[in-house]
């Protein structure tokens, strides 16, 4: 069930109506909650609702047990064990085939091919974010953030919730938790909040992603080595705001509608393409990934606090296994690798520059100078394009068509067809957008928020409409339901 | 024991009702008390209960907002039914095959056709032939356009000859 069509409204609507009038009988609210959330995932494929409901077990009772039990070791027995079956299911579902074909290809090129226990699975949706937040509940109740929940509705719907269960954000359970706890309230500030976000993120999703799929990235990465530069160049420009719109416009209606029923998610984007250095990138890209991957990976490998060598090494293997979460195949492994080299290469830049600013002395430093609005320019164009470079990675089918892509922006004999007005306006709007004041939608929402509800049904209903009007026929599926 | 009876409890200890605490019933509003006045459990008739005040202006204030979005979501509803009956009977062709998705394709239609009857589906449609238009528009088209804006060229009376033109771009050619 996607977001932008007529089943999930009427399904939005039945669940704001009904979880409302249960508001006072907390359980029984977040047992309706459960339920709907189990059928709109079993809307995909309700085969898989019996996986959904193992995770939700796995974890609900190793955050039980480590709650209860008192020794460090066991605790930690505990949370291993329950990270190793979290993964398991991921490692099964998602890179079973991806490590069984390289394992293949890799034995044949040394002569020693066998036949080997295929299998065809398939992916189940959203399981690489129900199983973060899974592990996310574990270690959070080992490391002591939160409480050991004795509810188990309370974990099954902490996992299973229906705005984030297929795309994210990545809920934290110490921020998600106590809120199931209290008594849902709704303010008109949250319906402010939450309309602005929803109709920007239908906007984004159903208007400037989808056009730009259909019209533009689509036709230039099926096959790029026909494509000269410049539709290469707008192809890959084109890319990243539609990933940007697609990815971020979920995340904006999955937090719309968690506010409209009375839950507060944490932003997931803020603007990216703004960025002056890749690490401002990956602290307003798909913040809720960054920051699980920060916290659960990067931290656990000993971050930056084991010397220069193991800092970089676990900047490296951060985006590495980042990359590799995304999907499996080889140009998700050159796309986290990208980035992973660049972060390391930054930062040791970065170093090398500090090291000569002076102490004390009153003069401004290299790095003072550096950063002065000029260089700041030069930031977010090299950020952007860097970026872009690995975004083609991403998007193509084949490490193969991708260096085929880059190939081409060689190539400025071949005419260019898809260089048009519409499209490079798209484009252009969206990008400015990023540069526009950050807190934006809040003042938009601090205006609608005090509108009485005839004019608030006007601004849902045209905007609605007007969405609908200018945006292309069919909905296509979010880019991010496949990882 | 009632609310007057509470407010009597509250007037002759002398608090202030308008602190931080109020009895609260299901459907039934009442007056503040203040938290140090203690009762006996056996002072408060059956369903009442002692709650923060911040608890019932929240509860009140949901209720509230709650009715609120009800009521905007169905005027949301009414204008997408009147302005967006095409979509609308698109939409609801990909509904599972069953007798109920039958009859809502069928309820759909009807409601569309009346829709067109009454030319409400044209908003729609103009807005839609404009986004066309602009899609299928090249850079001479814009540089006509801007030109146009500009003033860099007389422009010709508005005539039905230029029809083929992209409508995004026609207002401006017709006005000069």
């Amino acid at each position: 069930m996607l977001f932008p069509t007529f089943e999930f409204g009427l399904f939005f609507l039945i669940v704001f109506a009904v979880s409302w009038e249960l508001r006072r009988e907390l359980s029984l609210r977040k047992l309706f909650l459960v339920a709907a959330s189990y059928f709109f995932y079993g809307w995909w494929d309700w085969r898989f609702l019996a996986l959904l409901a193992l995770s939700s077990l796995i974890n609900f009772a190793a955050g039980w047990l480590v709650g209860r039990t008192q020794t460090p070791l066991s605790q930690k027995l505990t949370v291993g064990i329950a990270v190793t079956l979290n993964l398991c299911i991921l490692g099964f579902f998602k890179y079973y085939g991806f490590f069984l074909e390289s394992l293949d290809d890799a034995m044949a090129a040394l002569g020693l091919a066998r036949d080997l226990p295929f299998l065809h699975v398939i992916l189940p949706v959203g399981v690489s974010f129900f199983t973060f937040q899974g592990i996310s509940y574990v270690v959070d109740v080992y490391r002591g953030h939160v409480k050991a929940s004795h509810s188990i509705l309370n974990v099954f719907l902490y996992i299973s919730f229906f705005p984030q269960l297929v795309a994210g954000p990545i809920v934290r359970a110490a921020h998600f938790l106590p809120q199931l706890d209290e008594t849902p309230r709704l303010t008109r500030a949250m319906v402010g909040m939450g309309t602005v976000l929803i109709l920007t993120g239908l906007l984004k999703k159903m208007v400037i992603a989808n056009y730009l799929a259909t019209q533009l990235v689509d036709p230039v990465f099926f096959d790029p080595s026909t494509r000269g530069a410049g539709d290469l160049l707008i192809g890959v420009y084109g890319y990243a705001v539609q990933i940007y719109c697609d990815f971020s416009g979920y995340s904006d209606i999955a937090i719309g509608i968690a506010a409209l029923l009375g839950y507060r998610f944490t932003a997931n984007f803020n603007q990216p393409y703004r960025s002056a250095s890749l690490q401002d990138f990956w602290r307003r890209w798909h913040i809720s990934l960054s920051s699980w991957l920060r916290d659960y990976l990067y931290i656990p490998l000993g971050g930056s606090r084991k010397g220069p060598i193991a800092t970089y090494r676990n900047l490296f293997l951060t985006m590495f296994l980042g990359g590799l979460w995304h999907g499996a195949a080889w140009t998700f492994v050159v796309w986290g690798t990208l980035h992973g080299t660049m972060l390391g290469i930054e930062r040791y830049l970065t170093r090398r520059l500090n090291a000569f600013a002076p102490k004390d002395d009153g003069t401004p430093s290299i790095i003072e100078r550096l950063s002065g609005s000029t260089m700041h320019l030069v930031g977010i164009i090299w950020t952007f394009h860097f970026v872009c470079l690995a975004w083609i990675f991403f998007r193509a089918e084949s490490i193969a068509l991708a260096w085929d892509y880059i190939k081409g922006f060689a190539n400025w004999t071949t005419p260019n067809e898809l260089v048009t007005p519409f499209l490079v306006t798209l484009i252009a709007v969206t990008l400015l957008f990023q540069f526009t004041p950050s807190r934006l939608g809040r003042w938009l929402a601090e205006g609608i928020k005090e509108f009485p509800s005839p004019m608030l049904g006007a601004i849902l209903g045209f905007g609605i409409f007007f969405i609908w009007a200018i945006a292309p026929n069919g909905v296509a599926p979010f880019i991010y339901f496949q990882f | 024991m009632t609310e007057e009876q509470i407010k009597g409890v509250a007037r002759s200890t002398g608090t202030d009702l308008r602190d931080d605490t109020v009895l609260e019933q299901a459907g039934a509003e009442v007056g503040a008390l203040p938290e140090h006045l203690e009762f006996e459990n056996t002072h408060l008739s059956e369903g009442w209960e002692s709650v923060p005040r911040s608890y019932a202006r929240l509860e009140s204030e949901t209720h509230r907002t709650t009715g609120r979005v009800w009521r905007a979501m169905t005027i949301a509803v009414l204008i997408l039914l009147f302005l967006n009956a095409d979509r609308l009977a698109r939409m609801v062709q990909s509904l599972p095959v069953g007798s109920w998705a039958d009859t809502t394709i069928v309820m759909s239609q009807t409601w569309e056709e009346e829709m067109q009857r009454h030319e409400l589906t044209d908003i729609s449609t103009k807005i839609r032939a404009n986004v066309e238009a602009f899609h299928d528009a090249d850079w001479d088209d814009v540089q006509a356009w801007l030109e146009t804006i500009l003033g860099d060229t007389p422009v010709p009376e508005a005539s039905d000859t230029h029809t083929d033109e992209p409508l995004s771009l026609r207002g401006s050619t017709s006005t000069g």
